[in-house]
């Protein structure tokens, strides 16, 4: 199995979230990053779940870290904390650092057995068909 | 609306939740005049919009104001969404516009030391990021569940942020002697026309938010003043701090709570994590 670095999509159109703390102030809302990667290490803690990953890229392993959602709200969602494991090959989607640190502020992950799962507090999407209804 | 299933079994509690909920269902919340008690309209489950996202009460700016927000920010990102020229910008990159709103003003009204730690403060060393509860200010405009109960002669104010216990005093006495801060300070109340009213000095340094990353001293003192209005029956904060050392006048925050009886507080705990993040 080769981790794959996606690579970075600009995507004024992409999907962005509201997390715990405000992410549009740590990351580019306006950009989508997809990135392929191994399990490290999976909290679902507080303040937001972390997922460590490691990424090979150009022969290197990069040392990645992915932000999601709140813990008590994955929770109410179904989320138990088992969702990945150390080892498993991962991909997720989301929003670069605006400083270039290796660390996304994930909103979707596809789990090893190909289920995407969301993975922030509230869905983007929601919010932007919301917006389209006042908006009428 | 995602929530947890109530426990099962009959209990009182479960038979008052229940009246409770099929009052509020039918639009006659528990009023003071009902119950003799100025605490009651307040008593119970309240949560924000990241419990009831699907509530049609909702709009955008709310979700901007999820952890409470000033209303001219809430007001600023409004008018985000309602020019045309923002019609192609994701929600969430308004958001960082509102954000950087919000810290723009609240800067104008920082004393130099006040300008100081809004530079100093940044999301890498958030507290919370180590384990570290909010503090009173992000800590009474959370963005999970809380419940409100009542403890004798006194309020309790359970948070699920940090499982959180908060008592505010109703029987009049004055605020101690000593100025020996804590993390949620100490909390006297009263009822000013259907309003509870919590007044709380002695908090431990803390941020007032991490939109803008201003902070405060242990000299801050507190005016919560919270209202229940019905249609959907919810309770609105209005929060006023002041603080010599870091404001040279008072700053207003605002957030609202929808009550939803049917939510149960999720044990919350914090793990420190190794790493270069």
């Amino acid at each position: 199995m080769r981790p794959i670095f996606l690579g970075v999509l600009a995507a004024a159109a992409a999907g962005s979230a509201i997390a715990h703390h405000s992410p549009a102030m740590l990351y580019d809302m306006t950009r989508e990053i997809t990135i392929e990667g191994i399990v490290t290490e999976y909290t679902l803690g507080n303040p937001h779940l972390r997922i460590y990953f490691d990424v090979e890229k150009d022969g290197r392993i990069e040392k990645w870290m992915g932000e999601g959602g709140s813990r008590t709200v994955l929770m109410r969602k179904g989320w138990d904390g088992t969702e990945v494991s150390p080892g498993d090959k991962i991909t997720v989607r989301g929003h670069p650092s605006r400083d270039g640190s290796p660390i996304v502020h994930l909103e979707w992950l596809t789990l090893p057995d190909g289920r995407e799962l969301y993975a922030e507090d509230l869905d983007q999407r929601a919010l932007e068909q919301l917006r389209r209804r006042e908006n009428r | 609306m995602t929530q947890t299933a109530a426990p099962g079994g009959a209990s009182a509690s479960v038979v008052l939740r229940l009246f409770i909920a099929v009052a509020a269902a039918f639009g006659c919340g528990i009023s003071a005049a009902q119950t003799d008690d100025p605490a009651a309209p307040f008593l119970g489950t309240w949560s924000g919009v990241f419990t009831t996202t699907d509530h049609e009460f909702w709009k955008v700016e709310d979700f901007a104001c999820f952890p409470g927000c000033a209303r001219s920010m809430r007001e600023h990102m409004r008018a985000l969404l309602a020019d045309p020229a923002n019609d192609e910008v994701p929600v969430g990159a308004l958001l960082g516009q509102a954000y950087a709103f919000a810290a723009e003003q609240i800067a104008t009204i920082l004393t130099p030391l006040g300008k100081r730690i809004q530079a100093e403060n940044s999301l890498d060393n958030d507290p919370k990021l180590h384990c570290e509860p909010y503090g009173f200010v992000r800590q009474v405009t959370n963005p999970l569940p809380m419940i409100i109960r009542r403890n004798g002669e006194h309020l309790l104010f359970e948070y699920e942020e940090w499982s959180l216990l908060r008592t505010v005093y109703l029987d009049g006495r004055p605020h101690p002697a000593h100025r020996t801060p804590s993390l949620l300070g100490h909390s006297v109340g009263r009822f000013e026309d259907g309003a509870l009213v919590i007044e709380t000095t002695r908090v431990h340094a803390g941020w007032i938010s991490d939109a803008t990353q201003a902070g405060h001293s242990d000299r801050l003192s507190a005016v919560e003043r919270y209202t229940v209005h019905d249609n959907p029956r919810r309770l609105e904060l209005e929060l006023t701090i002041e603080d010599p050392l870091t404001l040279t006048e008072p700053y207003v925050i605002v957030k609202t709570w929808l009550y939803t009886p049917d939510v149960e507080l999720v044990q919350d705990r914090c793990r420190n994590l190794p790493g270069v993040f």
